[in-house]
């Protein structure tokens, strides 16, 4: 009884204050599109630096970092934070014109700011295609983060199926009546949360191994190859480190929801603060997961695969005491559901927007929209706990893939919002490319060594950028109209 | 506007000199001791400098770039 107590309370403070935020701001909202899918594009610097980061950091940030860095040890950190840093150039420079041109043309959607630039239904449709079918499985992790943590947290009182259940159903009640305004909203408190309570963490996990140094200590006479920058296995090589220091920044603002994010923006100092302030946080805050992974080594040697995904709350169950255990869950929690809530409403406002009312309804009214939006986010909540019945992946493995494969749409968007002279059919032809070349090297079609070293995103990324170059200066400029 | 085109270009540097620093993390720096009062490796401890260096050089180039900006408009 006294095991279920005080996670119970936990869960019910967060998840009622939650479901409170996110109906008050329903009662602001209004049913247009813009107001529910954008928030009526009027987020200030201080909402949009916390949505952003509490859009971005995941159940990757509070399990996949600590899982994988078990494996690899410290080399992980730098392969994660330096790239991430690098991402405050990707938001300023695709940010500040995405949010201009959107502005200016009345666009909420992704694919419809290409497709109003260059002018192409068949280049946004494949736009959309690559976003949805690359952001479903990264959707899928947050569940199943979910799952892993309450069953481990509650001692299986509650199973990982109805846990990944339970996360679900709570996002979608507040999603669905609230729209951007609400998620934007509790991001703020889930943001909050889940950078207090991660150092809550490590502050705890520290404490119990004799101090940060201490543990430190043991874990380097334990195996030396975990303070290596190649990482244990030597799996991180020079190439790697800035393959990924590139990745980073080349996909995260590809994400829907992360693009749409831009859009939500209410002034370009909004904007620029947020890109600012960005790396100021990941620079010490990716380092918690990461510590909390490599000191798992020394309670919990001989882990493998996936199973070393759940090492945060196996740790914090074996050291914290459960009140403390509960607290941090509600943090890793409150991880999961600011990316999964952003996560639907960007691909439902994508579906909405490009499929239904550009595509089957033309005639749609603005309150259709709205209500067909809000269909379309039970169903993909439904498709993302399916996915998450089985996880097939590690969460780190899970996330390059889909990283990756939003990287190839990295020079299409550049080029739409910066060169006037590109072609949406050299787009089109880079994107298809793009992602047959990704799809190759994956499945070991292309033998690994084309790569020369790097991942295989970055090959890919040139391969498209350079696509859309010689067909742009070859082929017709498109009939868009281009941003200011 | 020469000073807007100077900022514009300084984004491209920051870039450029955040991969060099990588480089030299691999090419020059063999801390991989647990050091210091945290005992964490040596290069963790210069990849958080790098950040901080990165986050101050694109605040500085953001905010002098905004303030050329409006007094070109002006």
């Amino acid at each position: 009884m006294e095991n279920v107590v005080a996670p119970a309370i936990a869960l019910t403070l967060y998840l009622g204050l939650t479901v409170l935020i996110g109906w008050y701001g329903y009662r602001f909202s209004k049913s247009t599109p813009d107001d529910y899918f954008l928030a009526g594009r009027g987020l200030g610097p201080l909402l949009l630096f916390f949505t952003l980061i509490a859009t971005n950091f995941s159940a990757f940030f509070f399990l996949g970092f600590a899982g994988r860095s078990y494996h690899v040890g410290y080399s992980f950190y730098g392969i994660m934070s330096f790239g991430t840093a690098l991402v405050a150039i990707s938001i300023y420079l695709v940010g500040y014109k995405a949010w201009q041109a959107a502005r200016q043309h009345s666009i909420i959607s992704p694919p419809e700011l290409i497709g109003v630039l260059l002018g192409s239904k068949a280049l946004k449709m494949v736009y959309l295609a690559v976003m949805v079918v690359f952001t479903i499985p990264y959707l899928a992790i947050q569940p199943i983060g979910a799952g892993y943590l309450l069953e481990r947290l509650t001692d299986g009182a509650i199973s990982y199926y109805w846990g990944a259940g339970l996360l679900s159903i709570i996002i979608v009640f507040y999603v669905f009546f609230g729209g951007m305004r609400s998620v934007a909203w509790t991001d703020v408190l889930q943001g909050v949360l889940m950078m207090t309570l991660m150092i809550v963490a490590v502050i705890i996990v520290a404490d119990k191994l004799g101090g940060i140094g201490e543990a430190n200590r043991q874990a380097l006479e334990l195996d030396r190859s975990l303070f290596s920058r190649e990482g244990r296995g030597e799996v991180y090589q020079l190439r790697s480190w800035i393959s990924f220091s590139l990745l980073w920044p080349l996909a995260v603002p590809m994400f829907p929801q992360i693009l749409m994010r831009f859009f939500t923006a209410k002034s370009a100092r909004a904007l620029k603060t947020s890109a600012v302030l960005y790396p100021f946080v990941t620079a010490f805050l990716f380092l918690g997961p990461v510590m909390i992974g490599v000191w798992g080594n020394l309670v919990f040697p001989g882990l493998s695969g996936n199973a070393a995904d759940q090492i945060l709350p196996m740790m914090l169950q074996e050291f914290a005491p459960l009140w403390i255990g509960s607290l941090v869950t509600v943090g890793a929690l409150a991880a999961f559901m600011s990316t999964m809530d952003s996560q639907l409403l960007a691909l439902s406002t994508m579906l909405t927007r490009d499929v239904y009312q550009s595509v089957l309804r033309p005639a749609a009214t603005l309150q259709r929209q709205v209500f067909v939006g809000r269909i379309l986010i039970v169903l993909l909540a439904a498709t993302g706990l399916v996915i998450a019945l089985q996880p097939h992946d590690t969460i780190a493995g899970i996330v390059q893939n889909t990283f990756s494969g939003l990287a190839v749409l990295f020079p299409t968007t550049v080029a739409a919002l910066y060169w006037r002279r590109t072609s949406a059919k050299a787009c089109l032809l880079s994107i298809l490319c793009g992602e047959a070349l990704l799809a190759g090297f994956v499945s070991g079609v292309i033998p690994p060594g084309w790569t020369m070293g790097f991942e295989p995103v970055i090959p890919v990324v040139l391969a498209a950028a350079g696509i859309i170059i010689v067909g742009s200066l070859a082929g017709k400029q498109s009939q868009g109209r281009p941003g200011s | 506007m020469n000073l807007s085109k100077l900022l514009r270009n300084g984004l491209f540097w920051t870039a450029i000199f955040t991969l060099l620093c990588i480089l030299a993390l691999d090419l020059g720096f063999g801390f991989e001791e647990s050091i210091g009062p945290l005992g964490l490796p040596g290069w963790v401890y210069y990849l958080i400098a790098l950040q901080m260096l990165f986050a101050l050089l694109f605040g500085v180039f953001i905010r002098s770039y905004w303030k050329a900006r409006s007094e070109g408009e002006r």
